[in-house]
């Protein structure tokens, strides 16, 4: 493939997810306006399902694009992370000025901001195994190199973040998670 | 003496038999006298029962024409009593506005601001007062008030409680701690076991009165009905209000109350839930009657806050609208209730329980009240009320949501918020009871504005308000 540009093989395809992450979001927040019949629906549904695929999921769509338009590695997570860390930074700007910085930062470990990310992570590193596993088999073995750190620490690390997270339907790691809070700032 | 004394001759009066038989007399004589001081003891000081559930909204009756919840036992004590329409918490989350209920007091003045901030010990309850008078105690339920363990409870002779998740228990096999010692509870439904302890508390022999705070778990979230009451309303149409929708407890932060489940799905679940409270309190009710207690018991049912179910695109509680704020608060007193089924206007507060207990039961109220007795309300439809009351709410880690103050007044209402985080706001509820049309900006809110402000600054100076920055 003819070698594009970072903006073309990078920037286009996080630019897509965030734009579909605050598009539908405006839509879904739209929505309440448009009655209560099939229109409001049509509105609803798809700006619900876009929401969560951008915010959640982005990494499945956005690495194979990413990879397969020849981005760089680096090129590739920053740009499937780009969408969560936006939505993080949205979240944590409601919290802004009615709790101390330290709190803030603490919030980063929040059950569904560390969810959100560790389920990125997860995403981006399955998707990067799987296009390299792809490619393995179309360009041989010496094409690139399977077990890469990178994306093996994504998946591990985004596996041991969802599986917290969904521990006990998520109430142990909350319940420990407000103890520390209360034990450091209470 | 003669052991074979024939009874059919007069027994000859000696001194000792006289001495002993004027004896005998006269304890009959002090007895007799006695006795209808006791009787009119027991029956001067009536037992106390204080029903209070969770989130359970103000609607949620069939008596408050709920679009289909059936509620006949609440209904029932609505009928035979008198049911406040216009109640409300002081600061709609559980642990303050359940500290407010014991307390009398708003909760900047207890200190139990949010679901984190401890129990202070120096506390007063009303059931330590009303142990003074003479009654014996028992408080069963949630408790969910941090600190370190559970609290001494001064005047509790009987603690039934649960720790479990933070001190909201699970429905089911909720583990009790029942006076001091935890105690598994395999296969019970929380709501039923704690109205078992509370039937057997209220059948216990005793010459004292009772009060008995029986505080329940449901209906807060977990929304778990039991099995007879599961899908009871799978396929009724929820009347939800236009802007609701099911998604909303995924969006605009609401996944930090912690509840990501369809919204839809938990209302269901959460109006099966009511039922079963509606059918213990069917118990309590049942069992009164049969052992006559019911005209010499003073019963209370409260709810602690309310609950959004989409209004607004709202769900969960905290904020300063009605749906919010609003709760079901109802008394059944025969003894001084004489019109029965009266559906009282007049504004009531979660902080008023405890002055209108220690009242009924003639009981002095400790100037630390801030609440007021509604017994005068109770024996005439004509004593006024309250003008105005004041609404607070803090910032509770990790709620997006800022600090509230706000005043109610029996047709408006004005809301700001900690550091104009949002924008203030102003309702004309006689217009707009569902909050749609914000005044403060256009030229109506303008006009209300001053007095409104003027009557919030006087409430907050009135009450000794203060700002908790967090809990």
């Amino acid at each position: 493939m003819e070698k594009l540009s970072l903006f073309k093989r990078a920037i286009i395809p996080a630019l897509s997810v965030i734009t579909a992450m605050i598009l539908s979001g405006l839509l879904y927040d739209l929505s309440r306006g448009a009655g209560t019949g099939f229109l409001r629906k049509a509105i609803l549904y798809p700006s619900v399902v876009i929401m969560f695929l951008s915010t959640w999921l982005g990494p499945l769509f956005l690495v194979p694009i990413a990879f397969h338009r020849c981005a760089k590695p680096i090129e590739r997570y920053v740009a499937a992370l780009a969408a969560p860390i936006i939505w993080t930074m949205k979240t944590l700007y409601y919290f802004v000025g009615l709790y101390s910085v330290s709190e803030l930062f603490f919030l980063l470990f929040h059950p569904f901001i560390l969810g959100c990310i560790g389920v990125n992570l997860l995403c981006v590193g399955s998707a990067e195994l799987v296009c390299r596993a792809l490619q393995r088999r179309r360009e041989g073995k010496t094409a690139i190199r399977l077990t890469d750190p990178a994306p093996v620490s994504f998946f591990a690390l985004g596996l041991v973040i969802t599986f917290l997270g969904l521990w006990n339907g998520g109430h142990s790691y909350y319940y420990i998670y407000m103890d520390v809070y209360s034990g450091l700032f209470l | 003496m003669d052991k074979e004394r024939n009874f059919s001759e007069p027994e000859a009066v000696t001194r000792k038999t006289f001495l002993q038989k004027a004896g005998r007399a006269a304890l009959t004589v002090v007895a007799a006298s006695s006795l209808p001081k006791v009787l009119e003891g027991r029956s001067k000081l009536p037992n106390i029962i204080f029903i209070l559930t969770d989130d359970h909204r103000w609607d949620a009756m069939s008596c408050m024409k709920h679009p289909f919840i059936k509620t006949p036992n609440l209904d029932r004590i609505a009928g035979e009593g008198i049911l406040f329409e216009n109640s409300f918490c002081t600061t709609s989350l559980c642990s303050p506005s359940r500290a407010s209920f014991l307390t009398g007091q708003y909760a900047h003045r207890h200190g139990v601001v949010t679901n984190h901030t401890p129990w202070n010990e120096k506390n007063t309850t009303f059931m330590e007062l009303v142990k003074k008078q003479g009654y014996e105690t028992a408080f069963i339920g949630k408790w969910h008030m941090p600190g370190s363990g559970l609290p001494k409870l001064r005047g509790v002779d009987h603690f039934v409680t649960f720790t479990k998740e933070g001190g909201q228990g699970v429905y089911k096999n909720c583990p009790l701690i029942i006076d001091s010692v935890e105690t598994p509870r395999p296969g019970k439904y929380i709501t039923e076991d704690l109205t078992d302890f509370a039937l057997k508390f209220i059948g216990k022999k005793r010459k004292k009165p009772f009060c008995m705070y029986l505080s329940h778990k449901a209906a807060h979230f977990g929304f778990v009905p039991p099995k007879h009451l599961d899908h009871l309303y799978d396929d009724v149409d929820l009347k939800l209000p236009p802007e609701s929708d099911t998604f909303i407890t995924y969006t605009n932060n609401h996944m930090f109350v912690g509840a990501p489940l369809p919204m839809n799905f938990l209302y269901r679940n959460y109006c099966e839930t009511i039922v079963s409270v509606d059918e213990q309190v069917g118990r309590i009710l049942k069992t009164l009657d049969s052992k006559n207690l019911t005209k010499d018991t003073i019963l209370v049912y409260a709810g602690d806050n309310g609950h959004f179910f989409g209004e607004h695109g709202l769900y969960d509680k905290r904020l300063a609208y009605e749906e919010s704020m609003r709760i079901p608060f109802m008394v059944r007193y025969p003894r001084l209730i004489k019109d029965p089924g009266r559906r009282a206007g007049q504004m009531a507060l979660n902080i008023d329980l405890a002055p209108t207990l220690l009242d009924l039961i003639g009981a002095p109220v400790p100037k630390s009240i801030q609440g007021r007795s509604l017994k005068g309300i109770m024996k005439s439809k004509k004593i006024s009320g309250r003008k105005s009351w004041l609404y607070e709410h803090f910032p509770v880690f990790p709620i997006p949501l800022p600090g509230i103050t706000a005043v109610r007044t029996k047709r408006y209402k004005y809301i700001e918020y900690q550091n104009d985080k949002r924008p203030r706001e102003i309702f004309d509820l006689k217009r707009d009871p569902g909050e749609k049309e914000n005044l403060y900006a256009i030229a109506a809110g303008k006009k209300l504005f001053p007095g409104l402000k003027k009557e919030l600054e006087r409430l907050k100076k009135d009450t000794d308000y203060r700002f908790h920055r967090h809990g």
